[in-house]
């Protein structure tokens, strides 16, 4: 599969171009890790419209980064124990056949359509910022009916939350729904190089009752599995572009290394409004873009 | 010892179903395993990405495409033995993606080692799937 050959400015050199990507992704991994969705939906827009990417590209090169972002952050969860594996090896299940399909999907049927894949964008941002709002009133916590794979398997758990100051207890429910959310979460972060956080921290926390934190932290470490999947898939099949991907990766390594050092200090209020922003970005830049404004 | 190490705190749900709670707390050797890959893999590919990019800038030869091809892995190998730039960032991206893998592989070994069959199935059938991706990279 041959792409169109993207517009990088020659006149920079190669150094000073690796540094600012590498710049751009810090920045994209300490947004992606303080709200657990992996930075992707940033780092595409910006390696396109700062960079003048072929977005097959940004999506390959994104979706390595979020290897290492979810890889790297979920070192810290685990240890604080704020990652529910069980729930996470339940979910991996769904999040890992979307994800090879979305993957699939882009390096073929859609190996020529940079524009359908642009396009794409805008309703994941718009659906992103609607289940952002709905989440918004509370973190879940009311009453939610048994769900007998969740017993079976004994998914639930408990988590000292600091700044309540006291042991919280959870117990997941609508496991049906959650596994329907990961597959497509699945699906969109291998077509689109998102970690799908974006879709899984909210429905967790929703639908299956579990809290934000541990929802956020769960939801971060079934990236790693989800996007490797589909990046083995574009790096296999020759569709990585290594001089981008290798300044992206370990620069949204070392942003998510700082975002999730910061993670226990920020407030509820803090994520969401951080979580806003990266939207508004997102959405701005996109939009921008379909408009002709900025190429 | 910090208080989220002990799950079930009684009185907070109504009747927890007995007799699963020993299968509810992961063993700590999972959770210290699964750190100890993910910040070896992690480690590992941003050394040899960031040794990779240094001889990028000293070497020239940035560029912004895709090979295009199937991983050749014979040229793989050889291009590694001779340090040429992009075969050392693309192997620094494959040990990345394969770290993930990895940490599946000890997943599932060490819950069938539990006897625990429900999520030793569960990780096989997520391993497979890897397994799968790989097969459909390297055929497409």
């Amino acid at each position: 599969v041959a792409f169109p050959a993207p517009l990088l400015p020659g006149a920079l050199s190669t150094v000073l171009l690796v540094a600012l990507i590498a710049a751009v992704a810090v920045g994209a991994g300490m947004v992606g890790a303080l709200l657990g969705l992996g930075g992707g939906l940033f780092m595409v827009p910006a390696l396109v419209v700062l960079f003048g990417l072929d977005i097959h590209l940004a999506i390959a090169a994104s979706l390595v980064s979020v290897v290492a972002t979810s890889s790297g952050s979920a070192t810290t969860y685990v240890h604080e124990g704020l990652s529910d594996l069980r729930l996470a090896m339940f979910l991996e299940v769904a999040t890992v056949i979307g994800g090879i399909a979305g993957a699939v999907v882009t390096v073929t049927v859609l190996a020529h359509r940079s524009d359908l894949l642009v396009l794409a964008f805008v309703p994941v941002v718009v659906a992103a910022a609607v289940l952002m709002f709905r989440s918004r009133r509370e973190d879940v916590r009311r009453e939610a009916p048994r769900d007998r794979v969740a017993e079976r398997l004994g998914l639930r758990g408990s988590y000292y939350d600091e700044r309540l100051g006291r042991v919280v207890v959870y117990r997941a429910s609508r496991t049906g729904a959650g596994l329907a959310v990961s597959a497509v979460a699945g699906v969109v972060s291998g077509l689109l190089g998102i970690g799908g956080g974006t879709f899984k921290v909210p429905a967790m926390n929703s639908f299956m009752n579990i809290p934000i934190r541990v929802a956020t932290a769960t939801s971060n470490f079934m990236i790693g599995v989800t996007a490797a999947a589909g990046a083995v898939v574009y790096a296999l099949s020759g569709q990585v572009a290594v001089s981008v991907t290798a300044p992206v990766a370990l620069g949204m390594l070392a942003g998510t290394t700082l975002g999730a050092r910061w993670h226990r200090f920020a407030s509820f209020g803090q994520l969401k409004i951080g979580f806003g922003a990266i939207l508004v970005v997102a959405a701005a830049v996109m939009v921008l873009r379909g408009a002709g404004v900025i190429a | 010892v910090s208080p989220a190490e002990e799950p079930g705190t009684p009185g907070a749900e109504s009747s927890p179903p007995r007799g699963r709670d020993e299968a509810v707390a992961l063993p700590a050797s999972l959770r210290t395993a699964i750190v100890w890959t993910l910040r070896a893999g992690v480690g590992l590919s941003a050394g040899i990405l960031a040794v990779g990019l240094i001889d990028l800038a000293v070497r020239g030869g940035f560029s912004a495409t895709a090979s295009g091809q199937r991983v050749d892995w014979s040229a793989l190998a050889n291009g590694f033995a001779v340090f040429s730039p992009p075969t050392v960032l693309l192997v620094g991206i494959l040990v990345l993606i394969l770290t993930p893998v990895l940490r599946v592989i000890l997943s599932f070994a060490l819950f069938a080692r539990q006897r625990d069959g429900a999520f030793a199935a569960l990780t096989l059938f997520v391993l497979l799937m890897l397994i799968g991706s790989v097969l459909i990279g390297v055929t497409l």
